[in-house]
């Protein structure tokens, strides 16, 4: 296992050079001058070369990518051009606030997409299968900002229960995390469905039901485990997509998360920030990959880690 | 059954969906005149409990920086005006006014001026304000090696300044600037602390220590940032002031928390459900909405923000004034304050606002379609031509550059709407380096503020020939020689009458050849609970919060 762990980890280091080249000059190909940004809408030309050589935008490109990398050895991601503070304090606040509502987000809509996900698929075509699968096209279907907007309006404005913004408490994560959770938990839902379905038409499930084993046991001794190959995949790709942060629910709730930082950034052509962030979300999706691969194994025992 | 349930679900789902849609009906179009939507509430001396209270005010951007002299954005700025003050400020009507400044004197070219110093003022930090503080901090506005984004504010005017005694200096400029005191009472030019000074500018950010109504506690960035009170405030003391007391002795609030929230309906659920106390902008669809909430109180004012519709001087057809006329006549300045702005919009009588110093209206030009085409067809386009319009892509232009198109397409002209992302715009049109016969951009829509309030910033950027692309933001590529001689005139001196004749002049030519379109006034809005007195925005977008007191619940 622990070989297996070391091959995996080496294998990813030329994917993130490569990622850290290939940002590096794709964000300086957009057209737009991050000087022009960071100097603002009333600079003159004057101002805006004064801003250019105080953020070092006038060094040739390749001095420019040389410090990034070396930079990134040392664990340094470079200083933001909009803010001048480094790259890494303008992340660290708002990365503990994007896992904290991932890690909530993807925890019920989990378990509620799996549960939908066992009940529509296990009584198909029945009434049970036609109601979960409305709700979960209604979550796929609803805009999360209207989402949002209704929770807000409910829960805050009306009855007062939670707060209508920020991350500090516990309590001003529970309506973000509901409406990032809604489109993840239909996903889940739908993938787990499908997936029952497929593993209740296999021969061993049969024997399973010749042999008089109850139908509940069936699906959730026999059965689900199987299925939860194929969800495992699913979530873990909605767990990398979580961490990127999302723009519209962090506008709606002004949740301080990665999702606004890198937009914000992208306005600003805030080129360290943008690079070090995608590289970033791209680390995510490897780890994450990683770990499902490992899940695979303990679900399925005849997986073997090669 | 089957069917049946589904059905009863889909009912559901839509009864949820009205919640929200509640209160769009009325429909008003005459324009906002009045200010507030709900009575003040009345407070009598002594009696505000805001010293006791944790102000809670929700913005639409988070800030920037701490430091003044790195600070182009006005939120970034009104905090460091309320923890800093500079030699000057601004009342709530933009006039100028006295701060660290009590008097001064001024030579006729406007190249000397000499400022009689506030006594018995300290820092936070425990330094005193004195000619040496003054000193420091004019040595560091003249400073060109710093690299900040105001750096060029005065360093290139500046030439020295010297300490007469303990509580007079002398500043003698490079060349005539008429508009030094305007810019002194700029929000980039608020004193900072000499001991932070000596430390060098990233402690100026880090711990900003001024001699303002609230000191600084902390700052988490897209979080939250918190001042405090300062009890031994000089504008409280009647002495100092000499007479009138800047803000009442049970004025201010306790702590004031600003946070950064970019949605502007959320910002308005916030005030709403209390999670707020204050919130600015306010949008103009939700005007409407707040206006009907008892517990709010919602109120609109005219700014110095002006919107324009530029034109390309030097290509045709709008080289010819008569074009510019007809398109000037085309469009119905009212009928843009009422559907562009929801009626928070004013039509604009100069280029620059009213509460601009120098403001000179004219008539606007009133909506005549008939005399449009008439104009045009004399100028040689009597079925009109085609031509684009670029702007940046925001919901709000996005609506007023539709407004325009169908207003033009009235008299035939056909326009073609170009909206791009703002920093694809800017390079493409602001630091377009060629001739203006020869730049892409035909019209284009902009809005425009002199921070400084004075008429200068207000108009030399826009018109001068110097302030063509790239240098500036002349994008009409106004060229007139007869404007630029009156605008350095203006500058050239520190007599007010003599400036204000200018600026009357450059404001009658601007509006007789009508080189741009001036739309409207927008109007800053902005929305507070109702037991909150004596907050606002001023004109220049800032927030006024001097003289703030609460009632009792």
């Amino acid at each position: 296992m622990l070989r297996y762990l070391v091959k995996r980890i080496i294998e990813v280091i030329p994917t993130l050079i490569l990622v850290v080249t290939f940002v590096f000059f794709f964000v300086r190909l957009i057209p737009g001058d991050p000087a022009q940004m960071v100097a603002g809408p009333q600079a003159t030309q004057e101002d805006i070369e004064v801003v250019r050589e105080e953020l070092g935008l006038n060094e040739p490109i390749p001095t420019q990518f040389v410090k990034y990398v070396t930079g990134l050895f040392k664990g340094d991601l470079g200083t933001s051009l909009r803010t001048k503070r480094p790259v890494t304090t303008e992340i660290s606040n708002r990365y503990a606030n994007t896992v904290r509502l991932t890690l909530l987000s993807l925890a019920w809509s989990s378990v509620v997409g799996i549960f939908l996900g066992v009940w529509s698929g296990r009584h198909r075509s029945k009434w049970q299968d036609y109601m979960g699968m409305t709700l979960a096209v209604s979550g796929i279907s609803m805009p999360s900002f209207w989402i949002g907007f209704m929770l807000i309006i409910i829960f805050a404005v009306n009855l007062g229960w939670f707060p209508t913004t920020g991350a500090d408490t516990f309590a001003s994560l529970v309506l973000p995390a509901f409406t990032l959770g809604t489109s993840v938990a239909a996903v889940v839902a739908r993938f787990t469905r499908s997936s029952l379905i497929e593993v209740l038409k296999e021969d061993y499930i049969r024997t399973a039901r010749a042999k008089g084993i109850k139908e509940k046991v069936v699906v959730w001794k026999h059965a689900f485990r199987n299925s939860m190959i194929s969800v495992v995949t699913v979530i873990g790709l909605q767990f990398g997509f979580l961490l990127g942060g999302s723009v519209v629910t962090e506008s709606v709730f002004a949740f301080p998360g990665l999702g606004s930082l890198l937009i914000e950034s992208v306005n600003y052509r805030d080129y360290p920030a943008i690079q070090s962030l995608i590289l970033i979300f791209s680390l995510h999706f490897i780890v994450i990959n990683l770990l499902v691969d490992i899940l695979y194994a303990v679900l399925n025992p005849e997986i073997k880690l090669s | 059954m089957k069917k049946k349930i589904l059905a009863g679900m889909l009912v559901m789902m839509m009864g949820i969906s009205l919640i929200g849609c509640g209160s769009g009906d009325k429909k008003s179009d005459d324009t906002q005149k009045t200010d507030k939507t709900t009575e003040s509430v009345e407070i009598a001396a002594g009696e505000s409990v805001s010293q006791d209270h944790d102000l809670v005010a929700a913005v639409n951007v988070d800030f920037t920086t701490l430091d003044p002299l790195d600070t182009n954005d006005t939120l970034s700025g009104d905090v460091q005006r309320l923890m800093m003050d500079g030699l000057f400020g601004f009342d709530e009507e933009m006039n100028v006014v006295n701060m660290l400044a009590e008097d001064y004197e001024a030579n006729d070219e406007a190249t000397e001026f000499t400022f009689h110093l506030r006594e018995g003022v300290t820092f936070s930090d425990g330094t005193p304000w004195n000619a040496e503080a003054a000193k420091a901090n004019f040595d560091r506005w003249a400073d060109k090696s710093l690299g900040l984004k105001r750096t060029t504010f005065l360093s290139n005017i500046l030439k020295s300044t010297e300490i007469v005694d303990e509580y007079t200096v002398k500043v003698t400029l490079v060349e005539p600037f008429g508009a030094f005191i305007n810019n002194l009472a700029h929000p980039c030019t608020v004193c900072v602390s000499p001991a932070l000074i000596a430390k060098g500018s990233a402690e100026v950010a880090a711990n900003p220590a001024g001699t303002g109504q609230y000191r600084f506690v902390e700052w988490v960035a897209g979080e939250h940032l918190t001042l405090e009170l300062n009890k031994d405030w000089w504008g409280y003391d009647e002495e100092i002031c000499g007479g009138e007391p800047l803000a009442e002795s049970d004025a201010g609030f306790k702590t004031i928390t600003f946070k950064p929230v970019t949605e502007s309906a959320t910002r308005v659920a916030m005030v709403q459900s209390g999670d707020a106390d204050l919130i600015w902008p306010v949008p103009s669809e939700n005007f409407e909405a707040l206006s009907k909430d008892t517990n709010v109180v919602a109120a609109s004012e005219e700014s110095i923000v002006v919107r324009y519709l530029f034109m390309n001087n030097q290509k045709a057809p709008f080289n010819d004034v008569r074009v510019r006329q007809a398109i000037n006549y085309a469009i119905d300045k009212d009928a843009y304050c009422a559907v562009v702005k929801n009626g928070l919009a004013t039509p604009a009588d100069s280029i620059i606002g009213t509460n601009v110093q120098f403001h000179k209206g004219n008539d606007v030009y009133k909506y005549d379609i008939e005399k449009a085409k008439e104009l045009l067809a004399d100028a040689g386009y009597p079925d009109g031509f085609t031509t684009s319009l670029m702007y940046a892509t925001t919901t709000a232009n996005q609506k007023q550059a539709e407004f325009i198109k169908q207003q033009l397409e009235q008299v035939g002209i056909t326009v073609e709407l170009d909206g791009m992302e703002n920093a694809i715009l800017q390079e493409k049109v602001a630091s377009c380096k060629e001739e203006g016969a020869n730049a892409e951009v035909n019209m284009y829509t902009i809005g425009w503020s002199p921070s400084t309030g004075d008429a200068d910033w207000g108009i030399r950027p826009l018109v001068a020939i110097e302030s063509e692309p790239p240098m500036s933001y002349n994008i009409c590529y106004y060229e007139n020689e007869k404007v630029d001689e009156l605008l350095y005139d203006a500058l050239g001196t520190a007599d007010p009458d003599k400036r204000a004749a200018c600026y009357e002049e450059i404001q009658n030519i601007i509006w007789e050849e009508s080189p741009l379109v001036c739309l409207a006034f927008d109007s800053n809005t902005w929305a507070n609970s109702k037991n909150i007195i004596n907050v606002g925005n001023m004109p220049d977008g800032g927030l006024w919060i001097r003289n703030a007191r609460m009632a009792a619940k």
